[in-house]
């Protein structure tokens, strides 16, 4: 999936216009699970949309397998399968029914209906009602819907929304086994700890803007050593000789700890060479939450260039 | 395209909103049932003993007067005064029958319902087109939809059909309730049950014209949902226009009464109808006083149907534009 300087705006009933997304590149690479992170209204569920077809951007291009989407989407829909937002189905129909409405459009047999509803271990209460489904359940239809055409990508947007831990970890387990099944799943999030879990790759945007992408590894430290933090009993000896290598080194409580570095031996050599045995050495992740807000926080105004040193690009 | 319609069929024969318009339908043929019921019931034995004594008396003023009242009328049917009619000059005399309250046969029953239950039904008929719409749009159903059969153009035209053939059941339900009732109530009360070809053919060609009023209401419902999405707007569309066009217009501009839907149907389903526009000119014996007079103005089935075709054409337009351009959210 490609997608090159997609631009949507929206009026409000005030004639004010709102850029919903402004000027975004997106690529996603094939296999594996691509989160597209970022925080509530920077613009996701209106690229999903406009990856559908179903809002029309007022400027850029977007391809899905090669192919120039609205324009011919429908050459290409066969291999989508897509939730945008919350689930929506006909409330008043069972979840079987609903399924083999969507199957019947698509021209899929029934027994497909049945396997993915097996699938998502729904088969037993196919037959209730749509509208006395938990939430948990819904999604879980959702799902199964897009499994219907068994396609090549899947489109998640907000998938875990509202859903409890139980359902949450089934919804990650199927879009990471889908993804191991040799699809590819484009996951819309805004919570950090789903992007850390299932994602391979991630793109970051904020107020409509991308502000980063690559793998999780790169978005956490730019794929470089993570910080190390060092337990001693001299902190004013051991800040002396790291320092000394050219590392930066601050105090945090009882501990020290050392950016810069190579990484955890190489602080280990240096603190044993001056005579320092170290209680404790350990590699300290900058957590995702903490590269988040520093990407998507004060972001840039729609419509100026971004000011965020994330990395845009990068990883494939 | 035929999966689409297969898929919309079924959705909306199992769309709950689209059987309570045919239960509420049915009540309204009902109703029709027991008025015709009412309608056609034995005279009491009160209204029967007050009939004979009022016969005994027309008897007697017969007998005084009958034979120059059969001479008067024979006179009048010889200079033509019933314009060709046969006045019936050999059955004057009082019968039973003329002091009992009239009880109408079925044929009878049926006429007088053509139009009241046609108008029913086409509301009904156009509550489905709008409900089937709108709901796909309340429910966000349209765009899980849209995600499976992109092609707007197929999915506009395959609810525009399946909206056609769920309105045609709903339309039929309480059609066949009325004609079934009020042939058991005719057969019940023995008021007769023959309705002789003639008659029957023009009943049938009535009903089939509100059939197509009913179809034409269909699509003008769907156009109207697919262009505002929601049934409250279309209702507000609905209730402007009655207030608007068909109440205060022909107030306003008389000359403009060929727009109204309700003169267009009820030229399209009587054949023809016509409507008064004053025509006033300067009077010649008052100045600065007009004289006015009232010039009928005929419109027939063909301009009826075409003007009220071109408004439901209009709003089909109107509803495939806003789905073909508007984003679905």
């Amino acid at each position: 999936m490609s997608v090159r300087g997609l631009r949507k705006t929206y009026r409000t009933f005030s004639l004010r216009q709102v850029v919903a997304v402004d000027h975004l590149d997106l690529t996603v690479p094939a296999g594996g699970v691509h989160a597209f992170l970022g925080p509530n209204g920077s613009g996701k569920t209106t690229t999903i949309r406009m990856l559908l077809g179903l809002v029309r951007p007022d400027a850029g291009t977007v391809h899905l397998f090669g192919t120039p989407v609205p324009s011919r989407l429908p050459e290409v829909v066969g291999r989508v399968g897509a939730i945008v937002e919350n689930p929506k189905f006909v409330p008043g129909f069972s979840g079987r029914r609903n399924l083999r409405l969507l199957a019947t459009a698509v021209g899929v047999p029934d027994t497909r209906v049945e396997a993915v509803l097996e699938r998502v271990g729904l088969r037993d209460r196919g037959h209730d009602q749509f509208q006395r489904y938990s939430l948990g359940m819904k999604q879980r239809l959702a799902i199964a819907a897009t499994l219907l055409k068994d396609p090549d990508l899947l489109i998640f947007d907000e998938p875990t929304n509202g859903l409890d831990p139980a359902g949450i970890r089934d919804v990650r387990a199927t879009m990471r086994g889908l993804a191991d099944e040799g699809r590819t799943v484009l996951v819309s999030s805004h919570i950090l700890a789903e992007v850390e879990h299932v994602a391979d790759t991630v793109s970051v945007v904020a107020r409509g803007r991308l502000v980063a992408q690559g793998t999780v590894a790169d978005l956490l430290g730019g794929g470089g050593a993570a910080d190390v933090r060092v337990g001693v009993a001299d902190h004013d000896h051991a800040e002396a000789l790291l320092s000394a290598c050219g590392w930066q080194v601050r105090r945090v409580g009882t501990a020290l700890l050392v950016s810069g570095s190579p990484g955890g031996a190489q602080v280990n050599e240096v603190l044993a060479r001056g005579g320092l045995y170290a209680h404790e050495v350990a590699a300290v992740r900058r957590d995702l939450e903490a590269a988040f807000l520093e990407l998507t926080g004060p972001g840039p105004a729609p419509g100026s260039a971004a000011t965020t040193g994330a990395p845009v690009g990068g990883a494939r | 395209m035929s999966a689409l319609l297969r898929a919309e069929l079924a959705r909306a024969r199992a769309r709950p909103y689209v059987w309570g318009v045919v239960a509420v339908l049915t009540l309204g043929a009902v109703g029709h049932v027991l008025i015709g019921w009412w309608d056609t019931r034995p005279p009491t034995s009160a209204q029967v003993t007050a009939a004979s004594a009022a016969l005994v008396a027309a008897e007697d003023r017969w007998q005084e007067e009958g034979s120059a009242l059969v001479a008067q009328c024979v006179e009048r049917q010889g200079t033509g005064g019933g314009d060709g009619v046969d006045l019936g000059c050999a059955d004057l005399a009082p019968v039973l029958e003329q002091f009992l309250p009239y009880r109408p046969g079925l044929a009878h029953l049926l006429e007088q319902r053509v139009t009241t239950v046609g108008l029913m039904v086409v509301i009904g008929m156009l509550m489905t087109g709008v409900g089937l719409v709108t709901a796909e749009f309340a429910t966000g159903s349209m765009s899980t939809w849209l995600t499976f059969a992109p092609r707007r153009g197929r999915v506009f035209v395959s609810k525009l059909v399946a909206a056609c053939a769920a309105s045609a059941v709903v339309a039929l339900v309480p059609v066949l309730v009325v004609v079934a009732g009020l042939a058991a109530v005719s057969a019940l009360h023995g008021t007769g049950t023959a309705v002789d070809a003639a008659t029957a053919a023009a009943l049938a060609g009535r009903a089939a014209r509100w059939f197509a009023v009913g179809l034409g209401a269909t699509v003008l419902g769907v156009g109207l949902g697919f262009a505002v999405r929601h049934a409250a707007a279309v209702t507000g569309i609905v209730v402007w226009w009655i207030a608007a066009v068909e109440s205060t217009l022909p107030l306003v501009l008389p000359s403009a009464r060929w727009l109204p839907l309700s003169t267009n149907i009820r030229a399209w389903t009587a054949g023809q109808t016509t409507y008064d526009v004053p025509s006033c000119v300067a009077d010649v014996n008052a100045p600065g006083g007009e004289v006015c007079r009232l010039v009928a103005h005929t419109v027939g089935a063909g301009q009826g149907a075409l003007v009220a075709g071109t408004l439901v054409a209009l709003a089909v337009a109107a509803g495939w534009l806003s789905f073909r351009l508007r984003d679905v959210t």
